[in-house]
Formats: C-alpha cells, sequence, structure tokens
C-alpha cells in the first residue's frame, strides 16, 4: 500500500504528487535554486513506496534544472524497472516538447509524450 | 570606453527608460528571492497584456534564463551581487535588459562564447543544448550555455555590451528584444 504524498507547488517549484495507485506526479514550473536538493528529497519521501507511473507535466523548465530531473529519472528507474515514464506539454508548448524529446533521445527512454489540448 | 560610476550608471538607465513602458526597472542586489520576485511581477504583468502564449512564453524564458544567467554569475561586490534588470514595451516590441558585474579578465572568453553561439543557426543551436544534455553529468552544473541557446532561440534579437566601471570592473549587459507579432 503506498502512502500518499503531496509537495505543494510554489511560484518556482512544482507540485509532487504520489498516490495510493503509484502514480507520481510532478507538475508545474521547475526553476529551482537548489533542484539537487528538491529531487532528492522528493526521492527520499517516496522511497519504499510501489511506484507505476511517473507522469511529468512541467510548464517551464530552467537550464540549470534540467539534469536533476534527469537524475530523478535514472534513479526511479533504478529502482522501479518496469516503470512507465509520461511527459506531457500543452500542445502548443514546443520548449517543453523539445525539452522531453532531447531528454528521451539522449539517455534512450522509454518514454511516451503526450500533448495537452 | 566611457567609464562609469554608478550615479552616471543610474542616470543613464533612467534616460533609456523615458521613452518606453516600463514594466520592471531594477537596479540593486540579486538574490534568489529578488530574482524570483521579479519572475514573478514579469508574469502578473504580462497577464494583463493582450498577448500569444508563445509571446508569453518567449518573454518568460529570456527574462528567467537571464535574470538566473545574471545571479548565478555575477562576480560579489562587496558585500552587493550588483545587477540590473528592465524589461520594457517599446512599439511591438518587449526588450530585456539584464546586467551584472564580471571581472575585466572574463571579458574575452564570454565575448567568444556569445558570439560563437550568435553565429549559429536554429537548429545548430538545438543541437548544442541536445549535446549539453548528452553529454552532462547531473553533478555538474554546466548549464549557462543551455541558458544561453534559449535566450538566442526564444528572442527576436539579441545583442551585447560591456561598460567599463570605475571600480575596474566591468558591467556585462544583455539586450534582447521580442517582437509581439511573430
Amino acid at each position: 500500500m503506498n502512502k500518499a504524498i503531496h509537495i505543494d507547488s510554489t511560484s518556482y517549484s512544482p507540485e509532487v504528487l504520489l498516490d495510493s495507485q503509484g502514480i507520481l506526479t510532478i507538475s508545474g514550473d521547475s526553476r529551482l535554486e537548489n533542484p539537487k536538493n528538491f529531487y532528492s528529497d522528493v526521492l527520499n519521501k517516496v522511497e519504499g513506496n510501489d511506484i507505476k507511473l511517473l507522469s511529468l507535466y512541467y510548464e517551464y523548465v530552467g537550464s540549470s534544472n534540467i539534469l536533476s530531473i534527469v537524475h530523478l529519472i535514472h534513479e526511479l528507474l533504478k529502482e522501479y524497472k518496469d516503470l512507465t515514464i509520461i511527459w506531457k506539454h500543452d500542445v502548443l508548448d514546443e520548449d517543453i516538447q523539445e525539452l522531453g524529446e532531447i531528454i528521451k533521445d539522449s539517455y534512450n527512454l522509454k518514454m511516451t509524450l503526450e500533448a495537452i489540448q | 570606453m566611457q567609464i562609469l560610476n554608478k550615479n552616471t550608471l543610474a542616470t543613464n538607465i533612467f534616460n533609456q527608460l523615458l521613452n518606453n513602458e516600463v514594466y520592471i526597472s531594477y537596479y540593486g542586489t540579486l538574490d534568489f528571492s529578488i530574482t524570483n520576485e521579479l519572475i514573478n511581477n514579469v508574469v502578473d504583468r504580462l497577464k494583463k497584456d493582450s498577448i500569444s502564449q508563445k509571446v508569453f512564453k518567449d518573454i518568460y524564458i529570456v527574462f528567467a534564463e537571464a535574470i538566473e544567467n545574471a545571479y548565478k554569475h555575477q562576480r560579489r561586490v562587496k558585500e552587493d551581487h550588483l545587477g540590473i534588470v528592465f524589461l520594457n514595451k517599446h512599439k511591438n516590441k518587449y526588450h530585456i535588459s539584464i546586467g551584472n558585474i564580471i571581472e575585466k579578465k572574463d571579458r574575452v572568453v564570454l565575448s567568444n562564447k556569445l558570439n560563437l553561439l550568435l553565429n549559429l543557426s536554429k537548429d545548430e543551436l538545438k543541437g548544442r543544448i541536445r549535446e549539453q544534455i548528452a553529454k552532462a553529468h547531473p553533478s555538474i552544473d554546466d548549464s549557462a550555455s543551455i541558458g544561453l541557446i534559449k535566450m538566442i532561440l526564444h528572442s527576436s534579437s539579441i545583442s551585447f555590451s560591456f561598460k567599463e566601471l570605475e571600480s575596474d570592473e566591468l558591467l556585462f549587459i544583455i539586450n534582447t528584444n521580442i517582437d509581439i507579432y511573430e
């Protein structure tokens, strides 16, 4: 049984939600001053839960935050081999779409990109 | 090159702003809290404008990347992290100027890096972002180039300048324009 986890969003940090079904959703802006600390904290909080789906739905990712998100994905994949990853983006948001494509291609990830109307 | 003192700099800045619709004008310490507040103010102000989502996003990206770049790479000047931040609207353009203090010795490296990026095509710039992300290691923060590339990709035009300060340092300023009708 998963323990529900919720971290509120701010104007510079995303909302993080892990539900009882094992769906970890991260959404909003990520332009953190210390992204490594934030995403390490997320990993610590979700540790021990059975995560089946990682849903990423960013509106903005600052350039200094990109690699911390990549690191989060890698760490989750180490723990959950069958993890499904969905990278969502607004249908008109080419920047976030392209970032998803770059991360997927660069690290050969099984990640689905999904345009949201 | 004209050598500026702080008062002259402030007067120059004020004069430049007289003919523009000023959204943000800031001169002083830059830290994360202040940069975040400035970004939030820009978002609130832009929401009142009738602009497309694309133009909104372009301004947001350029402003956020530029101010983060200035904040992270500025040279400590006494106790202050001195920076300048402007966002103006003039006719059909938004104009963003963001500056920070650098050491004189950094000028050549910075100029060369920017001139190289400014001469690349859009596809080449996107290729650079791919390279940076693919080769990077999460423990190493080498995001400055990605930030500069994103600023170039999302600007209609971009230039940079150096102003010599009487403190024997340089004020490095990035100027960008974003057209409203694209």
